[in-house]
């Protein structure tokens, strides 16, 4: 079920309308602070975030944002935390900028009215700027921090509960998916056709894109739950007061389901 | 019957309408599911998952 915003997701996530849900990573760990019954069970994918500015900005680092608006899909979200990450590498703080929190569907517009002077969330909103030809890439999420966690697959404890059969076959579905994806490019290619028409309504040219300029821009792979990747959120998180305090990693996860992707191969489809 | 009478069996009636109307349209509650003429909805309902059309 496709959304537009994460506040919107996340209210029919609570609301029960799906048991499942891709969810931004610090946005579930927030969740299941504030007692909401839910478990991260894997990755949606790594990388596939990038810091956009317009062409024409004069951007061209970290320091040159001072002063600048920014527009990040929420403040329970890794883009957010990987731009206070970046601002302290380099001796600034988020107070030195204007952060505003935005759909990631609005943002190319916002870049190219000059709403904003950068814009940060995970693609294809973010290559749509520079297809269009006035956005340009300042830094890949992954070159700030390497690995780096957007969406997490978040199921809620009941489901678990009562159909842990279903929460594996949909983690073993996505696991699968993803070993095929990163299999060729001609996988690549194939996906985003049958995604861009199916399920993402956007032209699959801009699919395209993002899935091979470069290959690595985004990665299906590696998706299992590491409890060194999300300690580091988690540090972030507290550090930023996006969280209250701290989580354990075992309250808010569930590693069953990923471990049990050991061993499961790519989906032997091939495209007719 | 009185009056009053009407008025008040009038303001219960329109106030039970009104919360059974939103029960069934807003809180899931299936009146044929409880008196057995329909398998009950949350069977067929289909397993939903969310996202934004993010990579």
């Amino acid at each position: 079920m496709r959304f537009s915003g994460w506040p919107e997701l996340k209210e029919a996530f609570l609301s029960g309308h799906n048991p499942a849900s891709f969810m931004l990573a610090p946005m579930a760990m927030a969740l299941r602070q504030q007692g909401v019954p839910v478990k991260i069970v894997y990755l949606g994918h790594r990388d596939g975030s990038a810091l956009m500015v317009r062409k024409d900005s004069g951007i061209y680092s970290m320091r040159d944002l001072k002063g600048k608006r920014l527009a990040v899909p929420n403040r329970f979200s890794n883009q957010y935390l990987v731009i206070a990450k970046a601002l302290e590498d380099n001796g600034l703080t988020l107070q030195d900028l204007t952060i505003l929190e935005m759909p990631p569907p609005d943002m190319p517009a916002a870049l190219y009215a000059k709403a904003v002077d950068a814009v940060i969330s995970g693609e294809p909103f973010m290559a749509q700027t520079e297809l269009d030809g006035y956005g340009r890439v300042l830094y890949q999420a992954k070159e700030l921090w390497p690995n780096f966690i957007s969406c997490v697959l978040v199921v809620r404890e009941d489901l678990i509960r009562d159909h842990p059969d279903q929460v594996q076959s949909l983690v073993n579905g996505i696991a699968q998916s993803g070993l095929w994806l990163d299999q060729s490019m001609n996988h690549r290619m194939t996906a985003a056709k049958a995604v861009a028409e199916t399920y993402y309504n956007q032209d699959p040219r801009l699919l395209r894109y993002v899935l091979s300029k470069p290959p690595d821009r985004v990665t299906y792979t590696k998706l299992r739950l590491v409890k060194q990747d999300f300690e580091e959120i988690e540090r972030l998180a507290l550090k930023m007061e996006v969280l209250d305090g701290p989580v354990p990693f075992d309250q808010y996860t569930d590693t069953r389901f990923s471990e049990n992707t050991t061993g499961v191969g790519p989906y032997p489809w091939e495209a007719p | 019957m009185t009056r009053l009478g009407r008025v008040t069996l009038g303001a219960v009636g329109v106030a039970f309408a009104l919360g059974f109307a939103h029960a069934w349209l807003n809180l899931g509650f299936d009146p044929l599911a409880r008196l057995g003429l329909r398998k009950d909805t949350e069977e067929k309902a289909p397993f939903r998952v969310g996202f934004l059309p993010v990579t």
